[in-house]
């Protein structure tokens, strides 16, 4: 008989708890170390659990790097890596006269390809949707795809749902849309067949979209595809920023006054 | 403890379950980022130990990915509410609560129901050109989800003794 009123108390005090806490925020700085955590563990199992992906050299180097590492150096180097992203992205701010915050990533999607995050930054830090989210001096990792007060959600410029404004590097400046194509590469499509369009050529941000600034790097292309009676060929870009090894990033809010 | 004590726990152990999930475990690297903690969890509470509050860990993990907006799919609310559902129903009518065959009967039962409601919305998206997922990665992630979450009912019903006392009542 006891037992009941203490529930039915414990249901109203958790009730009013989530309309009056900012649970996200609470919840988002619980997350932050697993997915800390996860993004290291990830970052040193590179190529130990997915073959594809693993290099020789890669492996070598990371046994290197474990042998050679005690906890408190690693603790070191994770610090002194921090502080080397961190003024990158000053450089950047400097040199593009942008206005940035800085978030962590605190979660990462469940389930199948999609690569979402979720950051630490909301609409009262003046996140909006659309916003880019840069990685080191300017490479784009991502645009803001759903916001709430206390966090928002980042979608990776290689997400299915993801289309990008984009200008090529090469002599006629190829501009067009890439898409996301499986969450590891992108697509772009509809380019006319008497441009001239070759792989490893830079793919940088258009300009051409709202938010998002213009030079920002995304990737290089990978390979050039064209179909014999279709007027028009496919560039598959590979980007240079790895979502699932992001733990923070900057979004771009605006230009600096 | 008192009874308001234990529920605190239980539902502070729930709150940190799916932090885990959704941090740690969805940033690992290849297959192991499919690990279904939560649901693993909720379906052996549900089917071995009897506890019906181990339902709505589950569904409240698919209201918990459509709050924050980190499914890969939409709709995540639907899929991990029908797995809540068909677990509760087959551990109340189907299975006993003492073999490792009903745990992993109640799971694949959960997972069927859950696969479904995935399934239903990754159609959708896909007819509706939204941007699904990829179909050979989608189907992977099944099967891998599947494949951990029968991995780990095992490893929970023989690591965890039976004489081991949860603070929760029946």
């Amino acid at each position: 008989m006891k037992r009941a009123p203490a529930r039915w108390l414990l249901a109203a005090l958790a009730l009013a708890a989530a309309l009056l806490v900012p649970w996200r925020r609470l919840f988002g700085a619980l997350q932050r170390p697993f997915a800390a955590a996860g993004t290291w563990v990830d970052a040193r199992a590179f190529g130990l659990f997915d073959p594809a992906t693993a290099s020789p050299a890669r492996v070598a180097q990371l046994e290197a790097q474990l042998a050679a590492a005690a906890v408190d150096h690693a603790s070191d180097q994770a610090l002194k890596q921090e502080n080397d992203d961190l003024r990158s992205r000053l450089n950047f701010v400097a040199r593009a006269k942008a206005r940035m915050v800085s978030a962590d990533v605190v979660a990462r999607t469940v389930g199948a390809d999609a690569d979402r995050f979720e950051i630490d930054r909301g609409s009262r830090d003046g996140l909006a949707v659309g916003m880019p989210a840069v990685v080191e001096d300017g490479v784009l990792a991502g645009k803001v795809v759903s916001v709430s007060d206390a966090d928002a959600v980042v979608a990776a410029v290689t997400d299915p749902g993801v289309r990008t404004a984009v200008s090529l590097l090469n002599g006629a400046r190829t501009i067009g849309v890439a898409t996301g194509l499986d969450g590891t590469m992108m697509a772009l499509t509809y380019i006319p067949k008497d441009v001239d369009v070759e792989a490893n050529e830079i793919v940088v941000t258009s300009g051409l979209e709202d938010r998002v600034p213009s030079g920002l790097v995304i990737g290089v292309v990978n390979a050039v595809e064209s179909a014999g009676t279709d007027p028009f060929k496919q560039a598959v870009i590979q980007p240079l920023a790895d979502p699932r090894r992001v733990s923070s990033v900057s979004i771009i809010v605006g230009s600096a006054p | 403890m008192t009874s308001s004590a234990r529920l605190t726990s239980i539902v502070l152990a729930c709150v940190l379950l799916a932090a885990f999930e959704t941090g740690f475990i969805a940033s690992l690297p290849g297959a192991w980022r499919f690990l279904p903690v939560v649901f693993a969890t909720s379906v052996y509470l549900v089917q071995l130990r009897g506890w019906r509050f181990g339902g709505w860990l589950l569904a409240g993990f698919g209201v918990l990915l459509d709050l924050l907006g980190i499914g890969a799919l939409p709709w995540q609310t639907l899929a991990y509410g029908a797995a809540a559902l068909a677990v509760y129903a087959v551990s109340l009518h189907v299975f006993s609560n003492r073999s490792l065959y009903g745990l992993l009967g109640a799971g694949l039962a959960g997972w069927t129901a859950w696969a479904a409601g995935q399934a239903a919305v990754w159609g959708a998206l896909a007819l509706t050109r939204q941007g699904a997922p990829d179909g050979r990665a989608f189907l992977a992630y099944l099967g891998w989800h599947l494949f951990f979450l029968m991995l780990l009912l095992a490893i929970l019903f023989y690591a965890v003794p039976r004489r081991t006392r949860l603070p929760v009542h029946r």
